[in-house]
C-alpha cells in the first residue's frame, strides 16, 4: 500500500498543517472497492479496486491536480472526498473533521462548504431550467432567502462568471457549451464553497473555449480563495493551473509532488508518458507511445499494476509492490528504478 | 495527379422554424490520391455537416447545392441512394467519434467485421471470417482470435475505435473521412490511435479528411490544412505554411489557444464571444464580431478567398498589413 505519510504536524491548537499551509481535505489510506455481479450464486465475489491506498493532503487555497487515464479512480477518489461514496478502508478529513465514516452531521456540516462542477455541462443542467432558476436552486435548497435577495445574489455570481444579468431569463439549452459551463461554475460558487471539485471541466469543450474556462478558474482562485480539486487527463491544462499534482495509476498515486518539479524532472516511466503524449504543434517531439491499455481494475497484475505496460519494467516489478517514496523534497514517485 | 475527393461550392441549409439555417456556404474541397486534409473548426462550424454531405448522407431535410462533387472520378451529384450504396463502404468509408454508438451493441464486433466483407467484397462467411481476424491483427488489437467475438462493451474505448479503422480499411477504399477519430479518447490512447491512423494510411495510400476542433492533433496528421468557420472556408494552406506563417486571425487565435505544455504564458491567450448564430448571421465578415483586427469595411462587406501566397489562401480584408508587418519584423 503506497502510504505516503507526509510531514503532517498537528499543532497545538489541532489545525493540521504542511509546509505551514493549513489543510483542507486529507485523505488516509482511502481505498474503495465496488462489488462486481456475481457470475453465479456460488461465485466468489470480486471486486472493483477503484481506489487502492491513497493518502493526498490538498492545502487551503490551493490547486490540487488529478491526472490519469479514464478508468483509474480519479472520479471515484474526488467523490470520496465530497462524501459520495463510502471508503472501504482508510478516512477521509474535511477541515479536520473526518467524513468517510458515514457520521451525517459530520458530513452535513462539511457539505456547505463544497461544490463539484462536472465534464458535461449539457448533461448536467436540466434542460427546461432558466439560467436563473439552475443558479439559485443550491440557494433555494438551502433557504432562507427572499425572492429579492435570490435576485442578488444570481447577478452578483454570473457577473463573476462572464455572463450578464440579462441572461438570467434565458433557457439554458440556448448557450453554447463554453456559456453552459460557465453557467455550471456559477451555480457551484453561488454557494460560497471552500472547495471546489471540478471533474474534467473542459474535456467535453471545444479546444478554443478550453482556455477561455481555465482562465476564469484561475481568476476565481485568486479572486476567491478556493480550494480546487482539478481532475484532467490533460497534462498541458493541470499544469497551467495547479501548483500540486498527483498522477493515478489503476487506483493508486504513482507520483505526487510539486507540479513544477514534476514537469521539470518526472520521475515515474507513466508520467513521462503522459507527458509526451500531449501534442504539440510542430508534431515533431519524440513521443512514447504506451502498448496497450490499462489492466482491468478488477484483477490487479501482481506487483506493479503500471509493468505491463512499462518500457524499463524489470523482472522485479512484475513481483514487488511499489511504495510511493520521497525523492526529493516535495516529490514522491512510486517507482524504485528511476 | 487525380483526385479522390472534389468538392466545388458546396451549399447545405436546413428549413427550420426559426428560418432557414445555412450550415455550409459555398466551400470548395479538394484532396489528392493518398493525401491528409484537415478540416478544422470549432463546433457547430459545419464540418461535420460538410463531411456527411461529402458521403452524401444527409437526410431530405437538407437543402443541398454543389457545382461539382466527384468521389473517386466518380460524379455522384445526380447519384441514388442505390448507387451511392455501392460506393460507400466499398471506395469511401467513415470513422466516426464515437465508437461506442457506431458499432452494433448487441452484435460481436468480428460479425460486424463479417458484414463488411461478405457486402461488399461477396466473400464467403469463411473467408470473411479470417479477414476480419487478419484485419483486428493489423490494428494492433491483442489475441484478435478472442476479440473477434466480443462484443463493442467487453472493449475499452480505444480497442473500439481500432475496431473502427479495420473496419473503414477493410476494403481498401480510397477515401476515407474521419469525424473527430480521437475526441472521445485520453491523451495516451489518442497519441496510439493518431499512430496507427497515420501507419494504415501510409500503407495502403488511402487519401483521408481528418475533422478535429483541435490544431495540435491536426498539426500531428494533415499534410494540408482548412480552416472552417461559420460555414465557409476561412483559410487553407500545406501544414507548415499554415502553422508558421497563419494569416486569418481567427487561425491565429485557434493555434494560441493550443496549450502546450512547455510554453510560460501566463494567462491564455482566446478567441473572445462564440460562433455567430447560424439563422443571424452578422453583414460583412461572419468572424468580425470576435476579430480583434476588424475595421469599418469588415462590417459592410463579406471578404473572398484569395490566393495570398501560392498554395495558401485567405479570406480575410486586412492581409497585406499583417504581411508588411511581417516583413518587418524579417528585417
Amino acid at each position: 500500500m503506497c502510504a505516503a505519510i507526509i510531514c503532517v504536524a498537528t499543532d497545538l491548537s489541532g489545525v493540521r498543517k504542511m509546509n505551514d499551509k493549513e489543510i483542507l481535505v486529507s485523505t488516509r489510506g482511502l481505498s474503495v472497492h465496488f462489488p462486481v455481479k456475481k457470475e453465479s450464486t456460488f461465485a466468489r465475489r470480486r471486486y472493483i479496486h477503484a481506489v487502492e491506498g491513497v493518502s493526498i493532503d490538498i492545502c487551503k487555497g490551493e490547486a490540487f491536480g488529478l491526472v490519469g487515464e479514464s478508468g483509474c479512480g480519479k472520479s471515484t477518489l474526488a467523490n470520496a472526498t465530497l462524501g459520495f461514496v463510502r471508503p472501504t478502508s482508510g478516512e477521509v478529513f474535511f477541515d479536520g473533521a473526518e467524513i468517510g465514516s458515514g457520521k451525517k452531521a459530520a458530513l452535513k456540516s462539511a457539505r456547505l462548504k463544497m461544490q463539484k462542477i462536472f465534464q458535461n455541462p449539457a448533461a448536467s443542467l436540466d434542460p427546461r431550467y432558466s439560467v436563473f432558476k439552475a443558479v439559485s436552486e443550491p440557494l433555494r435548497i438551502r433557504g432562507g432567502y427572499t425572492a429579492k435577495e435570490l435576485e442578488n445574489e444570481v447577478s452578483a455570481v454570473l457577473e463573476r462568471v462572464g455572463l450578464t444579468v440579462s441572461d438570467m431569463s434565458r433557457g439554458v439549452t440556448e448557450f453554447s457549451g463554453g456559456q453552459q459551463q460557465r453557467i455550471a461554475i456559477a451555480r457551484a460558487l453561488i454557494v460560497k464553497p471552500e472547495y471546489l471539485v471540478c471533474d474534467e471541466p473542459v474535456s467535453a469543450l471545444d479546444v478554443s473555449v478550453h482556455a477561455q474556462i481555465l482562465d476564469l478558474l484561475v481568476s476565481l482562485q485568486e479572486q476567491l480563495g478556493i480550494t480546487y480539486l482539478f481532475i484532467s487527463h490533460d497534462l498541458a491544462a493541470v499544469r497551467k493551473l495547479c501548483g500540486t499534482i498527483a498522477i493515478m495509476y489503476l487506483g493508486q498515486i504513482v507520483e505526487y509532488g510539486s507540479a513544477e518539479r514534476i514537469f521539470l524532472s518526472p520521475a515515474h516511466p507513466y508520467t513521462r508518458a503522459l507527458i509526451s503524449a500531449v501534442l504539440s504543434l510542430d508534431g515533431a517531439r519524440e513521443r512514447i507511445v504506451l502498448k496497450g491499455d490499462a489492466a482491468s481494475p478488477i484483477d490487479l497484475p501482481s506487483g506493479c499494476a503500471f509493468a505491463p505496460r512499462c518500457q524499463c519494467a524489470h523482472e522485479k516489478c512484475k513481483s514487488t509492490e511499489c511504495r510511493l517514496t520521497r525523492i526529493a523534497d516535495d516529490h514522491f514517485c512510486a517507482c524504485p528504478y528511476i | 495527379m487525380s483526385k479522390a475527393l472534389e468538392i466545388e461550392n458546396l451549399k447545405v441549409a436546413f428549413p427550420t422554424h426559426r428560418g432557414v439555417i445555412r450550415a455550409v456556404e459555398g466551400v470548395s474541397l479538394n484532396i489528392d490520391k493518398g493525401e491528409c486534409l484537415a478540416l478544422v473548426g470549432e463546433s457547430g462550424c459545419g464540418k461535420s455537416v460538410t463531411s456527411l454531405t461529402a458521403m452524401k448522407l444527409l437526410d431530405d431535410t437538407a437543402i443541398v447545392r454543389a457545382d461539382k462533387h466527384i468521389i473517386c472520378g466518380e460524379d455522384v451529384l445526380g447519384f441514388s441512394d442505390k448507387q451511392m450504396e455501392a460506393l460507400r463502404g466499398r471506395r469511401v468509408s467513415m470513422i466516426f467519434q464515437d465508437a461506442l454508438s457506431a458499432l452494433d451493441p448487441v452484435m460481436t464486433v468480428g460479425r460486424q467485421l463479417d458484414e463488411v466483407f461478405i457486402r461488399h467484397l461477396r466473400l464467403s462467411k469463411k473467408e470473411a471470417r479470417e479477414r476480419s481476424v487478419a484485419a483486428l491483427a493489423a490494428v494492433g488489437i491483442p489475441e484478435p482470435g478472442a476479440r473477434y467475438r466480443s462484443f463493442p462493451h467487453e472493449l475499452s474505448g480505444g480497442m473500439r475505435q481500432r475496431v473502427l479503422i479495420a473496419m473503414a480499411f477493410a476494403c481498401e477504399p480510397e477515401l476515407i473521412i474521419a469525424d473527430e477519430p480521437t475526441t472521445a479518447l485520453d491523451v495516451t490512447i489518442q497519441a496510439q490511435i493518431l499512430e496507427l491512423l497515420k501507419k494504415m494510411q501510409q500503407q495502403s495510400g488511402t487519401a483521408l479528411l481528418f475533422i478535429s476542433h483541435d490544431l495540435s492533433v491536426v498539426s500531428n496528421m494533415a499534410d494540408r490544412i482548412a480552416v472552417m468557420y461559420s460555414g465557409k472556408i476561412a483559410e487553407q494552406a500545406q501544414r507548415d505554411e499554415l502553422i508558421a506563417r497563419p494569416l486569418h486571425p481567427y487561425t491565429r487565435g485557434l493555434l494560441s489557444a493550443v496549450i502546450g505544455i512547455n510554453d510560460k504564458k501566463d494567462s491564455f491567450i482566446h478567441i473572445k464571444g462564440t460562433l455567430p448564430d447560424p439563422a443571424d448571421k452578422p453583414h460583412g465578415c461572419y468572424f468580425c464580431p470576435r476579430c480583434s483586427e476588424a475595421g469599418e469595411v469588415c462590417f459592410v462587406r463579406q471578404p473572398l478567398l484569395k490566393e495570398r501566397v501560392s498554395g495558401h489562401y485567405v479570406r480575410c480584408h486586412y492581409l497585406r498589413c499583417h504581411r508588411s508587418e511581417r516583413g518587418e519584423e524579417n528585417e
